[in-house]
């Protein structure tokens, strides 16, 4: 299946101008993190490639923050497929209304506030909310390697990774998506509200509070484990 | 115990997100309490602990994967509309062929027919509703100007030509609706029908329209000053105005499975939610008490969640019926019914939304009476109609 699908380089993209091949080879470790200004210019250019006919110049875009997206989609969700089905939804949206982006706030701003409406859409299909034992999210996920420590540790390692996955489920959409946004995400208080589309002291706020219903979630877990 | 608000602050300074007074204020705190150096470090914790979840990657080829799906669909889309223009031909065809059979020569009176700018150029409007009965003239159809209209929408980016298409079926269907009307076979308890002429005999018509009074809120909506109503004429139409027709009908969907309001969904809606297509949609809610109903109205309120302002409070209460009709229009309507004008005094509809609903309405029903005006609406109407179509509900009368 795979094999159908050749990997996305600057080979594969022919279309491309040699100033968008640029672009797509320049992508870092921290790739997704719009950081200064010549990002938000490279992302103007791309988005004006594709408004003229570029399909290519979308799929850098996509293949810029797709990983940080679904990350977050799946730390929100709690479950990858659900996570990987609205990352698809919403880079079609993306795709079908790029045209209309005018600019007015960064290109992964806006993405990622079309995948959080997709994500909340499927939440609320789902509800009542899954119980917490039959959530994928159950299952491992390993991180990186090089951290320190044995087996003995990687299983405590693991058991914490799962006791705040389940407490994130807990917590309420509203509160759980400024934990993912801030913690996850790594985004700055400008950056949630802009996609929230609230004051930067409403952000404050709602991640203090958001913040305290967590601590008391794991603290209430965790005398359950007790 | 630390206060609300410094624990904010702190909670802010953890993600270094201070004025530089609020970080000498919480300095100092951090420097005097060890409650607050605690706090601090707690959510560093839970904050290490968030950070140590692993980043995840999307599956390999997800990128390249999307892209050659989504230059199929286009490709898919191109080859759709032009069999699309095939088929909107082939039901115009039709379409014409029942119109001049119902407009056949025949003794009678005519109807009220409202939006005068959009029906003016085929539809004589009255001078007054004493002016009594006015003669449709045969419509002057122009094929051609219909095909160039639906090209130039085409080529505008106007994205909805299958819902033309329906439209057309639709007005077919309603067109023999109004045959079954004239033979006595409409059963107002069972209709689909919402509104417009009504054949009697010949090409006479008669306006059948259904009164229904306005509400804004979940709170006035009053059933019970609706049965009697209701009981004659079957149907309710509720116009919803919305940025996301999809989004809202979904809505309503889950709103009426928490209120156990039984909804019945069309296949047609069906399809277009699967589909993600924005249309006018119709639900249709059948048995239905008054209690539920406005639990079903306040848990679709209730429901509305969305994150982005944009979509926060995006349905309203817009209009209760399908078209707006002027008010000479309004008065004669109420006339036809028996029902006292006043009724009518007020524009029933007047928002965006609901006049593009009507403009197409009238587009397929009159396809070749759009005035210059009009044709410039249609033609402005691009791409997604996320924000100018309503969602229309259709309540059917219930015990």
């Amino acid at each position: 299946m795979s094999a159908a699908y050749p990997a996305l380089n600057s080979e594969k993209t022919p279309s491309l101008s040699a100033h968008e091949q640029d672009n797509n080879r320049e992508l870092s470790p921290d790739q997704g993190r719009p950081t200064d200004r010549s990002q938000e210019a490279d992302e103007a250019h791309l988005l004006k490639a594709f408004q003229r006919g570029n399909v290519e110049a979308f799929g850098v875009l996509v293949h810029r923050y797709q990983d940080r997206l679904y990350t977050a989609l799946t730390r929100f969700l709690d479950n990858k497929e659900d996570a990987l089905d609205v990352l698809q939804d919403t880079f079609m949206s993306a795709f079908a209304n790029a045209g209309n982006f005018k600019g007015n706030s960064r290109f992964y701003t806006w993405v990622y506030r079309i995948g959080m409406n997709h994500a909340i859409d499927l939440h609320r299909k789902k509800k009542p909310r899954a119980t917490i034992s039959i959530y994928q999210g159950d299952q491992p996920e390993y991180a990186d390697p090089r951290e320190d420590g044995g087996p003995h540790e990687e299983m405590i390692r693991e058991e914490e990774r799962q006791l705040i996955r389940k407490a994130l489920q807990i917590l309420s959409a509203e509160h759980r998506m400024v934990i993912v946004m801030k913690e996850i995400d790594d985004m700055r208080y400008e950056e949630i509200a802009e996609v929230l589309e609230v004051p930067v002291g409403t952000v404050r706020s709602r991640l203090h509070r958001a913040r305290s219903e967590l601590k008391l979630v794991i603290e209430k877990l965790q005398a359950e484990d007790e | 115990m630390l206060s609300e608000s410094l624990q904010e602050l702190l909670s802010a300074y953890v993600d270094g997100e201070l004025s530089p007074t609020e970080y000498e204020r919480v300095m100092s705190a951090l420097r005097d309490s060890a409650i607050a150096r605690d706090y601090v470090a707690g959510l560093r914790s839970m904050s290490k602990q968030l950070k140590a979840l692993p980043t995840l990657q999307c599956p390999p080829q997800f990128t390249t994967k999307f892209l050659q799906e989504r230059k199929q669909v286009q490709v898919k889309s191109r080859n759709r509309r032009y069999g699309m223009i095939a088929a909107i031909a082939a039901s115009l065809f039709i379409g014409v062929g029942i119109w001049w059979y119902v407009n056949q020569p025949g003794p009678g009176t005519l109807p009220v027919l409202g939006n005068g700018n959009i029906a003016k150029n085929t539809i004589p409007q009255p001078t007054s509703p004493e002016q009594g009965p006015i003669i449709v003239p045969k419509p002057k159809f122009d094929l051609s100007s219909y095909a160039s209209l639906a090209q130039e929408a085409l080529a505008a980016g106007y994205d909805e030509l299958d819902l033309w298409q329906e439209r057309l079926s639709q007005s077919i269907a309603w067109l023999n609706q109004a045959e079954a009307i004239r033979e006595g076979k409409f059963q107002a308890n069972q209709s689909t029908l919402l509104t417009g002429p009504v054949k009697q005999s010949g090409n006479v018509f008669k306006t059948l329209e259904i009164p229904i009074p306005l509400f804004s809120t979940p709170a006035d909506f009053k059933l019970s000053s609706l049965q009697e109503r209701w009981s004659k004429k079957g149907l309710f139409v509720l116009d919803l105005s919305s940025k996301d027709t999809v989004k809202t009908l979904r809505r309503l969907i889950e709103a009426g499975q928490e209120a156990k309001v039984p909804l019945v969904v069309d296949d047609e809606v069906k399809q277009r939610l699967a589909k993600q297509l924005p249309a006018i949609f119709m639900v249709y809610l059948e048995n239905v008490t008054e209690e539920q109903v406005a639990a079903w109205l306040k848990a679709f309120e209730k429901a509305d969640y969305w994150p982005s302002s944009e979509l926060r409070g995006d349905a309203t209460c817009q209009s209760l019926l399908l078209y707006s009709l002027d008010a000479q229009g309004r008065t004669q309507v109420a006339r036809s019914l028996g029902l006292a004008p006043e009724q009518w005094a007020q524009p029933v509809s007047t928002g965006a939304a609901s006049k593009a609903v009507a403009l197409s309405y009238y587009s397929y029903r009159l396809p070749t009476s759009l005035s210059e005006e009009s044709r410039k609406a249609v033609a402005g109407l691009k791409g997604p109609m996320k924000d100018r179509l309503s969602l229309v509900v259709m309540v059917r009368a219930g015990k």
